[in-house]
């Protein structure tokens, strides 16, 4: 072997992790020298969890405009948190941003704006008031509507309806970003009466218990209400004006101004400290002190990390994470792996087998540390699989390593093969139903019933990981199909090779996914005492095991042989995406949590696809296929000791 | 170097001949006997079984769209035959028009029972006695018994209870029953329990205890109760029934424990004792057995019959205990800034007899309390958590699964590990030779 067929894995590999550490330590500053990464990963209490407000900025932009950025209309990009520092410190600027992303004709024409096709977004300042109260009215019919809709009546709502609900939903959401974090006035101006008056009356509006606004005033950590802005600076100030019953005549008679009330309420809130900081936060934003910014932010730090270390890590660890994006990197890897090993089948074997197997052990590093890490932030231990989301991330885990551990047992790039199409398949689908979450929190707290470890850890994760391995027989059935049917490649004893992993994955399948069921009855029983309700999920598993049984019954008693075996195989792709996704789309039962509608057309091509390969192996003409001969006869080639076939075992030094 | 020095490692996970050891002796192989238990022992048949089994599970599963899960739990799983309509086919449809017909298809109990039958018939006739593959299967049959104990035997009740208040019994929602109460005793309520299978629209019920009979003129499974329009006529003439209306509703679809819940009603009318001479209809619905309602005071139609006023009561099946629950406390945590709940959780007391005996225990989501072969779930709340729902489980069977998972699990662990390894071995020095 040359020097450089050596080298070039590694050189790969150095490459990669150049890459990675380029992505990974980049800072996000923008331009005009503000410290926004600092101030990102000031925590922020929402949704049942304390998250950077980077999240909060990412999760609230990507409900409000489908992306995780800002993008402009002449190209160029504003990070989430730049748009979100506008948001809450500088409305004038805030409003400029055009971010609210309306396509529906209707809509459009009702709030008198000119369509955008291809980039259909819109900025506050273009929408005139009074058309906004009423789609605002619209709305509200809609609402109304879907309220009677869910107690059983046959109501009609059309698609322009669906739309101006979702716009008024994204324009609320904004306000209540906005809201919960005003301070009165303008920076560097006095406060007038009128400014005082109007931002205690909206401060009053936003402030109190049952709201449920992102919460900004940190306290040690979760178990209690963190206030809000808006609320914290209420009640100081109403505490004050309670102290002085004329407050009207003093401030006609200019022995109280507005600043004097608002600085002794501040004084005397419980809070003052923090409440200080980021008013002083946002008038050195507005005023454009960036120094000054950086500084009260980096002060602001400082004091968390006294008041409560843990939080403050978490924020960083999930700001990380946020920006490093280490399942996408994953599927970066995998994908380059995948690359390679098509380059592989054409040449130069294998330096460029070793390189894709570089680059899916790095994936897997990556992978694991990313599932650490969201172990770490939700503080739950063991537990993989917290959503929909986390079990495709998980499954492209599970499948890297099944395929890593098959490629170790037989050395011929099968394994690595199909590691690298399922992982980055099942990263692609993982990756959208994050998008298709529309900003939701893909940490996000879990439901009562849902909120143990030791459950999670056990069923959740066997019976996840029962996915991921019929998955993986699935796939090597499909290799199988294919591999025989339209390349010349497959001979006797790669059929052998293979037919012996579709084998030893279902019958790891049968063990995951049986121990994982009945575990999941089990909890069952501890929760509502019923081992077995027939509900949908629970029925969709136990189809899973079944079909496994099956598969393994029919080999023993010899009705399948190796192309049955990869036939039945490729089945269990249908009936794990079935139990998987199709299952929630029944839309009852108890375990329905994640119902999609694009996600059905996606699933039924998977299924079609699915039947038909399986259609390919069972029907097409066993004459016909591609390696019939490699199949069923030992090729001349093997007696003289020259190995035509490319994906032959190689040779090991 | 050669890579065809070794001959290719023997199959380690057994072709098919593996199971098929046992070949019949040369005198059997023509008895016709033999060859029908050759039959019931193939793994032709396990196949088959485990095929139809799969297919009436997604069936099943499909069927729960439009039914409600009971009655699809009792048509499907737990019966020997059933009836698929085609219209289960067209769930995802989006404009649904309804699909004629069907077709026949073995119920739970039948495969259930053959594959029983399949398993014992292999072990006694083929395999070898493997303690992994023997561990699995009798596990497994534990499990087919379980679900056939928790079939037969598994009562589910519900128990509602305020805040400083206690009950005496649970209720089943999902059966309900006709009870006739006579108040005349101070001391003590004479009620006479007529169960829903009789409640059927034409029948005429008798009992010795009543002074008259009593005739279901319309049923329902479930029902919404509508106040009646102005100059609106009524089928009843006493009762609730002279203000309202039974309208039939269908059947609600979902499971679990936060399933929707039927509300059956019936028109029923009296009639004097043994003669047709009218005494009048009413309406009795679930809907008045208003478990919302803090005191479970007699609510019933009444109805005056010599002298004595009886209550008509249709009401949700109700278990009696021979104990009393009281619950000193629910509590009901969100997370924090959000509705989202965290925990819900029950301080209740159970009084068995006297009143300074009792027994202090919190249930909560995930942490049931098992007393006296039943067991005590936290199920939901009362508005504005002024009161609990706990579940209440008899189910002879419970411990089977348990066992089962256990013997299972341990066969896996006996079986696959030494199978997996041994075949690692073989194929790593197969590669390492090569």
């Amino acid at each position: 072997m040359s020097m450089f067929s050596r080298i070039f894995p590694w050189a790969i590999l150095g490459v990669a992790l150049l890459c990675l550490a380029s992505a990974a330590l980049r800072p996000q500053s923008s331009s005009d020298g503000l410290d926004l990464d600092s101030f990102g990963k000031l925590p922020v209490q929402t949704g049942g969890r304390i998250k950077p407000l980077d999240t909060l900025a990412r999760n609230s932009l990507f409900a409000i405009s489908h992306m995780g950025v800002v993008k402009h209309e002449d190209g160029t990009k504003t990070p989430a948190i730049r748009w979100l520092a506008d948001v809450l410190f500088n409305e004038e600027a805030a409003r400029q941003y055009k971010v609210f992303r309306i396509v529906n004709g209707p809509v459009l024409n009702s709030l008198g704006l000119e369509h955008r096709p291809g980039f259909y977004r819109y900025s506050l300042d273009e929408i005139d008031t009074e058309r906004m109260s009423r789609v605002f009215a619209w709305a509200d019919r809609v609402s109304g509507l879907k309220k009677r809709r869910s107690e059983g009546e046959k109501v009609e709502i059309t698609q322009a309806d669906e739309h101006a609900h979702d716009f008024a939903n994204k324009v609320q959401r904004y306000i209540n970003l906005k809201a919960t974090n005003q301070f009165p006035g303008r920076p560097g101006k006095d406060l007038s009466p009128r400014d005082f008056g109007v931002w205690f009356r909206t401060s009053g509006d936003f402030s109190g218990k049952g709201r449920h606004l992102p919460a900004l005033i940190p306290r040690q950590d979760n178990s209690v209400e963190w206030p809000t802005v808006a609320t914290a600076m209420h009640e100081a100030t109403l505490t004050r004006l309670r102290e002085s019953p004329d407050v009207l005549e003093d401030l006609q008679s200019g022995k109280l101004t507005p600043d004097n009330i608002m600085n002794e309420a501040l004084a005397a809130s419980p809070d003052s400290d923090w409440l200080t900081r980021i008013w002083k936060m946002r008038d050195h934003y507005v005023l454009g002190q960036t120094d000054a910014f950086n500084d009260e932010v980096a002060a602001y730090r400082t004091a968390l990390a006294e008041l409560t270390p843990s939080v403050a890590s978490r924020g960083r660890v999930e700001y990380f994470m946020n920006r490093f994006e280490p399942f996408i990197k994953c599927l970066y890897l995998t994908g380059i792996g995948f690359l390679f090993i098509v380059g592989s089948w054409f040449g130069w074997r294998r330096p460029l087998l070793r390189a894709a197997c570089a680059m899916l052990v790095l994936s897997l590093f990556i992978h694991t540390l990313g599932l650490g890490a969201r172990m770490f932030l939700e503080n739950r231990y063991g537990v993989f699989v917290t959503n929909l989301y986390s079990s495709a991330v998980f499954i492209g885990w599970i499948v890297v390593i099944t395929g890593l551990f098959l490629e170790w047992i037989y050395r011929n790039s099968i394994g690595l093969t199909v590691a690298c199409t399922v992982s980055v398949l099942s990263l692609i689908v993982a990756h959208n139903l994050d998008l298709a979450g529309g900003g939701k929190d893909n940490l996000e707290v879990l439901q009562a019933v849902l909120d143990t470890n030791f459950w999670l850890a056990t069923h959740v994760t066997i019976v996840t990981w029962g996915y991921g391995a019929t998955f993986v027989a699935g796939a090597l059935g499909i290799f199988f199909i294919l591999l025989g049917v339209f390349t010349p490649l497959m001979d006797k004893e790669i059929a052998k090779a293979l037919t012996r992993m579709i084998y030893g994955v279902v019958c790891g399948a049968t063990m995951l996914s049986f121990i994982g069921t009945v575990l999941g009855g089990i909890w069952a029983d501890q929760s509502w005492g019923r081992f077995w309700g027939w509900d949908p999920k629970e029925n969709g598993a136990l189809i899973i095991v079944l079909w496994n049984a099956l598969i393994l019954h029919a080999r023993w008693g010899g009705m399948v042989r190796q192309r049955g075996m990869a036939v039945l195989a490729v089945f269990g792709n249908v009936v794990t995406t079935w139990s998987w996704f199709g299952t929630n789309m029944l839309g009852v039962g108890l375990h329905s949590y994640g119902f999609m509608d694009s996600a059905f057309f996606w699933m039924m091509l998977f299924m079609t696809s699915q039947l038909l390969i399986m259609a390919v192996g069972a029907f097409w003409p066993e004459k016909s296929w591609l390696s019939y001969e490699a199949m069923n006869f030992n090729p001349p080639q093997r007696r003289d000791g020259r190995r035509l076939n490319k994906l032959r075992p190689a040779p090991t030094a | 170097m050669s890579d065809v020095t070794l001959a290719p490692p023997r199959d380690p996970f057994g072709p098919a001949q593996k199971f098929e050891d046992a070949k019949p002796r040369k005198s059997r192989k023509n008895n016709p006997l033999w060859m029908i238990a050759q039959g019931i022992a193939s793994l032709r048949l396990t196949v088959a079984l485990l095929f139809l089994s799969i297919l009436l599970v997604f069936f099943g599963t499909l069927a729960q769209v439009d039914g409600g899960i009971w009655h699809i739990v009792s048509d499907y799983f737990r019966s020997f035959v059933v009836w698929i309509p085609f219209d289960i086919f067209t769930v995802f449809a989006s404009e649904k028009s309804p699909l004629p017909g069907g077709f026949p298809f073995p119920g739970g109990w039948t495969i259930g029972a053959l594959l029983l039958t399949n398993l014992f018939a292999a072990h006694a006739m083929r395999f070898r006695l493997r303690v992994g593959i023997l561990l699995i299967h009798s596990g497994l049959v534990v499990l087919l018994l379980s679900e056939f104990v928790t079939g037969m035997y598994a009562v589910e009740m519900n128990m509602d209870i305020y805040e400083g208040d206690s009950t005496n019994f649970a209720y089943d929602t999902r059966e309900v029953e006709l009870a006739v109460i006579d108040p005349s005793d101070p001391d003590q309520n004479r009620v006479v329990v007529i169960p829903q299978s009789r409640l059927v629209s034409g029948e005429k019920i008798t009992h010795e205890l009543l002074p008259f009979d009593i005739t279901v003129d319309e049923f329902y499974f479930n029902s919404a109760i509508v106040r009646l329009k102005h100059g609106e006529r009524s089928r009843a003439t006493f009762g609730d029934g002279r203000f309202y209306r039974a309208e039939p509703k269908q059947i609600v679809p979902g499971a679990g424990a936060s399933q929707g819940v039927d509300f059956p009603s019936a028109y029923v009318s009296l009639t004097k004792k043994g003669s047709d001479t009218p005494l009048g209809t009413c309406l009795v619905s679930a809907f008045f057995d208003v478990p919302a309602r803090k005191h479970w005071e007699v609510i019933g139609q009444p109805k005056s019959v010599g002298g004595t006023e009886y209550q008509l009561h249709l009401r949700f099946k109700r278990y009696y205990k021979p104990y009393e629950v009281y619950l000193v406390d629910f509590t009901h945590d969100v997370y924090k800034n959000t509705t989202i709940p965290k925990d819900f959780k029950s301080h209740v007391q159970i009084f068995e007899g006297s009143s300074d005996d009792f027994r202090e225990e919190k249930i909560w989501m995930n942490n049931p309390l098992r007393y006296s072969g039943e067991t005590f779930f936290q199920s939901a709340f009362k508005p504005g958590n002024t009161g609990t729902v706990l579940q209440v489980v008899r189910n002879p069977g419970w411990l089977m699964p348990y066992i089962s998972c256990a013997m299972v699990s341990l066969g896996f662990l006996v079986h696959f590990p030494q199978v997996l390894f041994r075949f690692l071995r073989r194929q790593m020095a197969a590669t390492r030779v090569s």
